[in-house]
């Protein structure tokens, strides 16, 4: 009997390992899309903490709102567009695992991502080994397209460019002196930082720059504003270079509880102004906060834009962030360059991709590509940029006031009192 | 015996085929399990077979993730970086256990927790947000027998330890320190033999897993690893052999399950670890051993 259970328990064991393996090839190996099977859109992006969950699901959005227009339309070569999301939970190894389920297992044909920039540089060596599209649509750090892939494209900002076309700009030409950057421990935060710093040198102006940086994810900046207070002379402007939530939201409502408002003005690194928690957090403390933006109902966007534009806010019940703008149009440039190269192969879309000039809804989409070392490689540089003012309690950002480019300004700079 | 040999050869049989039947994602999250089984058996070891709760296993192994990717930044070979890198966290652990291992329970946990904060704080002070390391140009399928062969001497290390008189004594420290001294255990050497030893295996995961997933950052050093690394032992079963091995490749494949879930992957990680403390407090290796006479003598 005891010869006889011991058997049995290696038989039993040996057929669940068995079918359990069968089942994991069955799917590994034989589950694979037909010539007519959809055009699978991959997305890997954060959808739960630690990752910026929030932003994430807004990127989900616009590109759902794009796949199912597009298939309205016909779709592309006669076949459909279809959505895999994964979620990168914000971490390197979580993206890696994303974007490898997406390409091995949903057969992705291109993966748009990833919004923290140490997931998308991870996931673009996954793209580049299986020689699939990677648009970047939202992650800023230099080093995503300095890496030179021939499968990544970014039509997102860069440090760089933040800093040499919107930021140092505005300093030089409003007269800043004494500037503070409260930068978050993120590559987005310190990139922006260091690229400021750069930009500033580079440019010869007298400008002196102070760098405080704080932990990602921490709620109370109180202790490091009041060290950017503590500067003698007092600092003019605090650029809040951070994207995590809800530290960059809250920097203005601790700025003022710590005294260091109204004297100093805020600048916020992007238009997270424009989301509704801004005001939600701030409340009469938001007034005056400048913000960089990238579009602005003063310099009406294409009527397909605008269009998106309301369908978002009716979506989602948000004004459409710049982010959303850019995901939308991540995938009608992909269907676009598959259009025109006639097929999905990667190469071939390349091709049409380095040469392509598509009408986004932020501008004409056009890649830069220069063999010097540097992140212009794949690249769109043709963002619009402004500087905008909040000027009234529960403004929504489309009445916020544009005050650079100083020949585009819509009102004059409110300073502080 | 006779059986546990052909168990042995048939698993060995398993093992080895399996980059032949899975590629790509599973294999990749394969290789992941392979290290967490090296994190939580370690835990184990200091935990369920000394006593010693501690929390230093993210910074050790941010320690060596982050030397063995400088040094390799810097131009040494990677296999020579992983070595280097873990003899560093080594040195380190050995440090921390030297200061800390007068502590005991709660203030030990709260020592080797600063430790990993400290440790995080000043590689996100040094470092940016993510450092690129260099990888080792090996497919999944090489990786895959290359953690293999890590996490088998690994288990064989903490069996080999566990199973000696250094485990008999690890034990009577675990027991009672205070009897365990008075029978003439010098419990301190044995504790700091035991957390350099976890702490060379831990560095040595560091370092593979730099060079796999070619990105380290400061997050490394966080308490994620560490609440994973804590439910594996959990649910594996704390103080046996097989438990941890079990846990680490169950809740590894169990969270990649939960990717569609979003939010809910952190709410089934308390959910989990309730359900385990309530229904099953030894682990699922108590109930493998009820229901299967020959998995008793497995540890």
């Amino acid at each position: 009997m005891k010869i006889m259970s011991r058997k049995r328990i290696l038989v039993v064991t040996s057929i669940i390992v068995i079918v359990i393996v069968a089942l994991v090839a069955y799917y590994s190996f034989f589950i694979r899309p037909g010539p007519a099977s959809p055009i699978v859109i991959g997305v890997a992006l954060p959808f739960s903490p630690p990752g910026d969950y929030k932003a994430g699901s807004l990127m989900l959005e616009a590109i759902k709102m794009a796949v199912e227009e597009i298939n309205q339309a016909g779709g592309v070569l006669g076949r459909n567009l279809t959505v895999k999301w994964e979620d990168t939970k914000g971490l390197p190894e979580e993206g890696v695992a994303a974007v490898e389920r997406l390409i091995t297992l949903d057969g992705a044909n291109v993966v748009i991502g990833a919004w923290h920039s140490s997931v998308s540089n991870a996931i673009n060596d996954i793209c580049e080994k299986y020689n699939i599209i990677n648009i970047q649509a939202a992650s800023w750090a230099n080093e995503i397209t300095a890496e030179h892939f021939k499968t990544t494209f970014r039509i997102a900002q860069y440090n760089d460019e933040i800093a040499q076309r919107i930021i140092v700009p505005f300093l030089r030409d409003y007269g800043f002196k004494n500037v503070a950057i409260l930068a978050e421990s993120t590559d987005f935060g310190m990139g922006v930082a260091d690229a400021v710093k750069k930009e500033i040198e580079r440019l010869g102006l007298n400008i002196t720059v102070h760098v405080i940086t704080y932990e990602t994810g921490s709620s109370d900046l109180s202790p490091w504003l009041l060290n950017i207070k503590a500067i003698t002379p007092p600092v003019q402007i605090v650029i809040n270079s951070a994207s995590g939530y809800p530290n960059t939201y809250l920097v203005h409502k601790q700025a003022w509880e710590t005294g260091l408002c109204p004297s100093a003005m805020i600048l916020g690194s992007w238009d997270y102004p424009a989301l509704p928690d801004f005001w939600e957090i701030n409340k009469q403390y938001g007034v005056g906060a400048l913000y960089a933006a990238f579009e602005h109902p003063a310099f009406p966007l294409p009527p397909r834009a605008q269009e998106f534009a309301r369908r978002f806010k009716e979506r989602t019940g948000v004004e459409v962030p710049y982010y959303a703008y850019l995901h939308y149009d991540a995938v009608y440039l992909y269907a676009e360059a598959v259009k025109k190269a006639g097929t999905t192969n990667t190469d071939e879309v390349i091709k049409i991709l380095e040469n392509i000039k598509f009408e986004g809804t932020l501008g004409t989409i056009s890649f830069e590509t220069s063999p010097e070392p540097g992140p212009v490689w794949h690249q769109w540089t043709g963002h619009p940029a402004f500087v905008c003012q909040l000027t009234a309690v529960n403004q929504p950002a489309s009445n916020s006031t544009i005050v650079w480019p100083k020949e585009y300004a819509t009102g004059e700079l409110k300073w502080p009192p | 015996m006779r059986e546990r040999v052909v168990v042995y050869i048939f698993l060995s049989g398993i093992f080895l085929v399996v980059p032949l039947i899975i590629g790509g994602y599973w294999l990749y999250i394969v290789n992941l399990a392979l290290l967490y089984v090296v994190l939580a058996s370690t835990w184990n070891l200091l935990y369920g077979f000394t006593g010693l709760f501690s929390f230093a296993h993210p910074g050790i192994f941010a320690i060596s993730a982050y030397a063995s990717t400088v040094l390799a930044q810097l131009g040494f070979p990677i296999p020579f970086a992983m070595i280097t890198s873990s003899l560093i966290s080594t040195a380190s652990g050995f440090a921390l256990a030297f200061v800390s291992m007068r502590s005991r329970g709660f203030y030990l946990a709260m020592v080797t927790w600063c430790f990993s904060e400290v440790i995080r704080i000043f590689l996100f002070m040094t470092f940016r947000d993510f450092t690129i390391a260099p990888t080792l140009r090996l497919n999944y399928s090489s990786w895959y027998y290359l953690l293999l062969f890590f996490a088998i001497i690994s288990s064989v290390v903490i069996n080999k330890i566990i199973n000696s008189k250094i485990g008999y004594y690890l034990r009577a420290i675990k027991d009672n320190e205070d009897v365990a001294n008075v029978m003439g255990v010098n419990t301190l050497i044995y504790k700091l033999l035991c957390f350099s030893i976890t702490s060379f295996l831990v560095g040595l995961s560091g370092a593979f897993y730099a060079h796999y997933v070619g990105i380290v950052s400061p997050s490394l050093a966080g308490f994620t690893m560490m609440g994973q690394t804590i439910i594996m032992c959990l649910l594996g079963g704390i103080g046996s052999f097989i438990g941890p091995i079990l846990g680490a490749i169950i809740i590894t494949f169990f969270f990649q399950a939960l990717r569609q879930f979003q939010t809910l992957w952190l709410a089934s990680c308390a959910i989990l670890a309730i359900v385990v403390m309530k229904f099953c407090p030894e682990g699922i290796i108590s109930i493998i051993k009820k229901k299967a006479k020959p998995f008793r003598e497995w540890g």
